[in-house]
């Protein structure tokens, strides 16, 4: 899922054995998960839906894919098309892997390939109207995998343990010491160091922000953030991040105030309920979950 | 988080996102205060036959007794992303005959005096419940109105659970209250009154607590007040207190053993009366997952003292008096298997048990009553669950 992953699990010794099994039946899941939802992989399910962009054909759809669809549909809704899983055809104008960038030139008729507003979904399945459309389900994929990997946990009755998926985390319960589980923000200046820890237990974190993955555009570092609008890089914060009850959740509002500019990614945020933090690209650390964290010495 | 922290439960944002994604399983255990994802519509029958009495316990009338058919019907469906609404539907039809009085036999041993075999009532019950979910519980509000020829109730109940923060606990509370209307049909058999009224009221508090991945146990305490007419109107030598308090302790343990992949039960009930009446209730089950089905059998005991007013041979020249066998001393085991199958969107249950009871059978001391009933129950079920 493109990214380093840890499960922790804490448990009493005669349950080794148990979460042993478990922790392979997580890696299974989520591999079934990535097997069905990456654009890498070309048997995927969504690289079959994005095969049949342009053509008649609705792609029929298992309930989770759908469900996760329904869930885009509804985000892409509920922030006016800030969350956009068609924009992914914008890295033919933005190349973040390869460093590069093509042919600006091109970027009005690569745009005419992104809307949500052109995927048909319905009772047949799942069909982009356009030919040449992709969806690509990275704003909640790793998001619902962690989800996924913590509903197997409780499942199997522990209530302790902490699932990381490059980031995307799920507290469960307290660590092995009693105590809820240290969770360090990353600095966007230096992202090999936190710049606040927070406590967490039994919630989700998610962090977005554009910082980790830039290209260098004249005399300027650019965010891989695109906004799905005007397919250009956008000027927003360096890093936001949410608790929420779900990792889905927390991911998809963290993703979606980073697309915007500062000031209504704030509204935004404060919109969700929820907590969180965000790093300005001064610097500036701002948000209700400041109050709870520690600044490392 | 640590302390307090905003879920966005008050977010129609989140919420919105919350109702879609409540359809997939991996935020169903989680998110277990959440209204269903599914609408269910079931269905149940029962049936429910007592045995006739022994030739020698009837001093005069028909042996046989009561025979029940219980159909029930319910829907439950999601309503927005934080309310479900649920009606059941339920009736009940007997027939049949029940004791009248105790006399003394021929014998000089007491001997039932039965109704007479032409009973026939027919009761139905509706109820709707309306349930709001938060993040971390629900609470649901119940009104439900019965109606037979002589009996009617109207009742309302309001409940509430939550969760604590890391779910291995629950609280659970409730009140109820019931207004009910005796009118006894007067060609049946003598009765002595036209029209009586009975309110009842209940409050009950619970926890349970799951203790690790494979034990949870549970503890309530119950206590319901009856004020008003709780004579059987069509019992001969019965005149009961117009007052009724119960209380009932309730506690049971679930004990997983993985690799049997079969789940222990133990449930003991402490019930006790302000009529005098103190009852012990344990019951062992045993829950067998096998793939799409579950086998579950399961033994029942109970025993309990007299009612202070119950005799026999009713004294009605006491202030109150009874020869109820329901007030007497007795014991009691029920043996009975349920059988459950999963298939697809739909779920069969059957359920057979056997009831019977004896006077020596209880722990407690007292004389025996001639007319303790013994029964065998039998249900079949269906439920569907669509989007």
């Amino acid at each position: 899922m493109g990214g380093p992953a840890q499960i922790r699990l804490v448990h009493t010794p005669p349950e080794t054995h148990t979460a042993k099994n478990l922790l392979e039946t997580i890696r299974h899941r989520l591999l079934e998960i990535e097997a069905k939802l990456s654009r890498y992989q070309p048997d995927s399910l969504l690289s079959q839906i994005n095969r049949r962009a342009g053509s008649c054909i609705h792609t029929a759809l298992d309930t989770e894919t759908r469900q996760l669809l329904e869930t885009c549909r509804t985000l892409w809704g509920e922030s006016d098309g800030v969350f956009d899983p068609t924009a992914g055809v914008l890295r033919q104008i933005w190349d973040f892997q390869s460093n590069s960038i093509g042919d600006p030139a091109r970027l009005p008729e690569v745009l005419e390939l992104v809307g949500f507003e052109e995927v048909s979904l319905n009772h047949e399945g799942v069909l982009l109207k356009k030919n040449g459309m992709e969806l690509d389900l990275g704003g909640i994929g790793k998001e619902y995998a962690a989800d996924v990997a913590a509903s197997l946990i409780r499942q199997a009755g522990f209530t302790r343990g902490l699932v990381d998926l490059a980031g995307d985390i799920v507290a469960l319960g307290e660590n092995h010491l009693g105590k809820p589980w240290d969770i360090g923000i990353r600095d966007p200046e230096t992202p090999t160091q936190s710049l606040v820890t927070l406590r967490l237990e039994n919630a989700a974190i998610a962090t977005s922000g554009g910082y980790y993955r830039t290209l260098r555009h004249g005399p300027n570092q650019v965010s891989h953030l695109l906004n799905p609008r005007t397919g250009l890089p956008v000027k927003g914060p360096s890093s936001v991040s949410v608790v929420a009850p779900h990792c889905l959740i927390a991911g998809a509002v963290s993703t979606v105030a980073c697309l915007q500019p500062i000031d209504t990614a704030r509204e935004w945020l404060e919109r969700s309920g929820l907590d969180w933090l965000m790093i300005a690209p001064s610097g500036d650390v701002a948000g209700p979950l400041l109050e709870r964290s520690r600044i490392p010495l | 988080m640590s302390g307090h922290t905003r879920t966005g439960i008050d977010s129609p944002l989140v919420r919105s996102i919350s109702a879609t994604l409540s359809a997939l399983p991996a935020y169903q255990s989680a998110l277990a205060d959440a209204p269903p994802a599914y609408t269910e519509v079931g269905i149940r029958h029962s049936y429910y036959t007592e045995d006739s009495l022994d030739a020698s316990a009837v001093t005069f009338g028909s042996r046989s007794r009561y025979d029940i058919d219980v159909t029930q019907l319910w829907i439950e469906a999601p309503v927005g992303g934080s309310w479900s609404v649920a009606l059941d539907v339920q009736n009940d039809a007997m027939s049949g005959a029940s004791p009248w009085f105790v006399g003394v036999g021929l014998d000089g041993e007491p001997g039932v005096v039965m109704s007479g075999a032409s009973i026939k009532d027919n009761r139905v019950e509706v109820g709707v419940t309306t349930r709001y979910f938060w993040a971390d519980g629900n609470a649901g509000l119940a009104i439900s109105h019965s109606d037979e020829d002589d009996y009617r109730a109207l009742s309302f109940a309001f409940d509430a659970s939550w969760n604590s923060d890391d779910n291995a606990r629950t609280w659970t509370a409730s009140a109820s209250r019931s207004n009910d209307t005796v009118t006894p049909v007067k060609e049946r058999i003598p009765v002595f009154i036209d029209e009586e009224s009975l309110q009842t009221q209940s409050l009950y508090f619970g926890v349970s607590q799951i203790l690790s991945r494979t034990q949870i146990v549970r503890i309530g305490l119950s206590y319901t007040m009856s004020e008003g007419y709780l004579t059987d109107p069509y019992k001969f030598a019965d005149h009961r207190p117009e007052d009724h308090d119960r209380w009932t302790l309730s506690s049971g343990y679930r004990q997983f053993y993985s690799a049997l992949d079969g789940a222990l039960q133990v449930d003991y009930r402490l019930y006790s009366d302000s009529w005098g009446t103190d009852s012990h209730t344990l019951e062992v089950g045993w829950h067998q997952n096998l793939g799409r089905h579950v086998l579950a059998p399961y033994l029942r005991y109970y025993t309990q003292s007299e009612a202070d007013f119950f005799s026999p041979i009713a004294d009605r020249e006491a202030d109150y008096y009874a020869d109820d066998y329901r007030l007497s001393s007795y014991g009691a085991l029920t043996a009975g298997l349920r059988w459950t199958v999963q298939l697809g969107d739909w779920q069969i249950e059957t359920q057979a048990e056997r009831y019977q009871s004896d006077g020596e059978w209880g722990l407690f001391s007292g004389e025996e009553a001639p007319a303790l009933v013994d029964f065998w129950r039998a249900t079949v079920g269906l439920t569907w669950r669509f989007d």
